[in-house]
């Protein structure tokens, strides 16, 4: 509604002008934009954010075509080529024609070990991301739209989850029930949907004071309507935003739980995997343990300028900070 | 002040019992099976009838879980906590004996990191927007974005590969552990490299809180009245500004404990220091049940010790706590 009456206006007052002289007959026609549009001008301005985007989508198309860039390569993922990937003292070879950046400690080629461990990052990233923001938006909604009472449990509930030692609880499960990529993806959304619940319940605090809900309940909405129909919508920049900065952070979770043994089951390819075996060789080996740090790094970075980029473009008054 | 004490102490008490109860769940009724086949997992592969017989009947497994969980807590109050089955010997000795490694790492970066952050931050503070507060800040986002192990790696790869191996710069240690009995500067000057990894990541982060708190501080109304007074500027940030921007910092640190035994993990995995982390970590690949339940126990104890201590300190640096 709003998008059609600023420029019916704007052309009117202009209209006016023009009767009164002052302006050209020719004024310039004002377009109407929605914020969106705002902020995808001001995202493409951002040349840091959109390089980093382009970087995410080429690490999702590596994920995703695995399988056809490890055939272009010519070595599977978990064949162990121990001839031309180890030396005679089962050192693993360094970057040459055959690995392109060498082999890692079964005589696997890391670069093919690199290509799919992306798969699990990516995915362990993705995934518990957007199933902690699923959890975290409904509690957060439920708590800031009801309040009192419930509002303070659900409270209670997320500091605890919050301020628990999350290693030492994935410790005690990979103790009780062995590593598994489930138990992986259970662990991180325990630890990161109290992040999304507080930025919606924060959220939701204010916007259930605001008129519309008002004007909606007098047309007989009733609670889950609006809480979904007309408060979520209000919630999808930020929440886009904070989903783009929190992937980094569970990608960096996972490789930290497979760096410790605690991750993924071996032989699945995972970057933190990599690394701790590469931990080994790094006096005789350096580039062993430098790709997969690259991989890694290049990996959270980009997320990280990204959501930043988003949220300049999204919440122009936010001032810059740090992804935390 | 002594209501409070009491008060915070049962509820202290309070949380060790959930904390109790929670690890007796994972490992005694989420893990499931037979009472046999649960002593088979406290006693190890060796174990004949005979002696699984006898774990059974010392843990109670033949009974309903009330009784167990009783019977379990009743071995907690007693100081047992379970016997390591790949030696026969009890676990806290063994967990008591590693826990000089684990507290030095601990101990020494939070001095690090608070003798980093704090600074930083008031610097950045006093002189904002300034090339000292754009600097804290560019610090703060380099460290910031990178993981803690994956900044022990590169510092492996710089300061032990580099320096030590190619430039033949005996400046570190790779690793090892040197007792600080032993001799308190090899132990100092092994400890380095882990301390500074755990810390500058966390570093950067209390830079930046200081430096909010900090500025929030100094635009209070007391703070112009003990200008307007005369006082010198020192005193003025140091002595009224400083105290009450402190207080946000002393309640994130108690927070933050339990990140920095999860942090030790990590660095003791890294630089091979042989710790209470390291010790879990292995006992993770036996399948050491015994062990794992016993560290995860006593370290979720020692984070609640540290949020007690904190909330007294919190009490005496603003007496409102008290109050409320």
């Amino acid at each position: 509604m709003t998008q059609s009456t600023i420029p019916d206006l704007l052309e009117d007052s202009g209209g006016h002008f023009a009767d009164t002289g002052s302006g050209g007959g020719d004024a310039k026609r004002i377009e109407g934009r929605t914020p969106t549009q705002l902020a995808l001008l001001r995202l493409r301005k951002d040349k840091a954010a959109l390089v980093s985007g382009a970087v995410v989508i080429i690490l999702i198309l590596i994920a995703i075509f695995a399988p056809v860039i490890t055939a272009i390569i010519g070595h599977g993922p978990n064949t162990q080529y121990r001839h031309t990937g180890l030396s005679l003292s089962d050192i693993p070879v360094g970057p040459n024609s055959t690995f392109l950046l060498g082999a890692d400690d079964f005589g696997r080629d890391l670069l093919s070990r690199l290509v799919y461990g992306a798969r699990v990052s990516l995915f362990v990233g993705l995934v518990t991301t957007a199933g902690s923001l699923v959890i975290g938006v409904i509690v957060g909604l439920v708590a800031g739209f009801f309040g009192g009472a419930l509002d303070t449990v659900l409270s209670r509930i997320t500091d605890i989850f919050l301020s628990f030692p999350s290693l030492l609880f994935a410790i005690s499960l990979v103790g009780v029930f062995g590593q598994s990529i489930n138990l992986v993806v259970y662990i991180i959304i325990a630890v990161s949907w109290p992040v999304f619940m507080r930025i919606t319940r924060g959220q939701v605090l204010s916007l259930r004071e605001k008129e519309f809900v008002e004007a909606a309940r007098s047309l007989g909405s009733g609670n889950l309507r609006i809480m979904f129909i007309d408060i979520l919508p209000n919630l999808v920049a930020p929440l886009i935003v904070y989903s783009t900065l929190q992937i980094p952070v569970n990608i960096i979770y996972e490789s930290t739980l497979s760096f410790l043994g605690l991750g993924v089951k071996i032989p699945t390819a995972s970057w933190g995997d990599t690394l701790s075996a590469a931990s080994a060789f790094y006096t005789v080996k350096p580039t062993f343990l430098l790709f997969p740090i690259l991989a890694l790094l290049i990996t959270t970075l980009s997320f990280n300028i990204l959501g930043d980029g988003l949220r300049d473009a999204f919440d122009p008054r936010a001032a810059r900070t740090m992804a935390k | 002040m002594l209501r409070f004490l009491i008060r915070r102490l049962l509820y202290a008490v309070l949380v060790l019992v959930v904390i109790s109860f929670v690890v007796f769940v994972i490992f005694f009724v989420l893990n499931g099976g037979t009472p046999q086949e649960q002593a088979g997992r406290f006693c190890g592969r060796g174990c004949g009838p005979l002696q699984l017989q006898a774990t059974v009947a010392r843990l109670h497994l033949d009974r309903p879980w009330p009784q167990q969980y009783l019977s379990y807590l009743g071995h907690l109050v007693q100081g047992d906590l379970g016997v390591d089955f790949s030696n026969n010997v009890p676990v806290l000795g063994e967990i008591t004996a590693r826990l000089p490694v684990s507290i030095s790492v601990a101990v020494g970066a939070a001095v690090i990191w608070l003798i980093i952050g704090i600074p930083t931050g008031i610097l950045a503070a006093t002189h904002p927007r300034s090339f000292r507060d754009r600097a804290a800040t560019v610090f703060g986002l380099t460290f910031y974005s990178i993981p803690t192990f994956v900044l022990g790696l590169l510092m492996l790869l710089i300061f032990y590969y580099l320096l030590t191996i190619k430039a033949n710069l005996r400046w570190f240690y790779g690793g090892g552990y040197t007792p600080f009995t032993q001799n308190p500067l090899t132990w100092a000057h092994k400890l380095i490299l882990p301390w500074f990894d755990l810390a500058l990541v966390y570093a950067a982060g209390y830079a930046r809180i200081t430096r909010g708190s900090m500025l929030d501080v100094l635009g209070e109304d007391y703070i112009r009245t003990a200008r307007a007074k005369g006082l010198s500027e020192r005193k003025v940030i140091y002595k009224h500004g400083l105290r009450s921007a402190l207080t946000p910092i002393v309640t994130i640190l108690g927070v933050d404990f339990g990140i920095l035994l999860a942090g030790t993990v990590i660095t003791e995995k890294i630089f091979t220091l042989p710790g209470v982390g390291a010790f879990t970590l292995e006992a993770i690949t036996t399948g050491n049940l015994p062990v794992i339940s016993a560290v995860t126990l006593l370290l979720a104890g020692f984070v609640v010790i540290a949020n007690l201590t904190v909330d007294i300190l919190y009490a005496v640096l603003d007496p409102r706590v008290r109050l409320s």
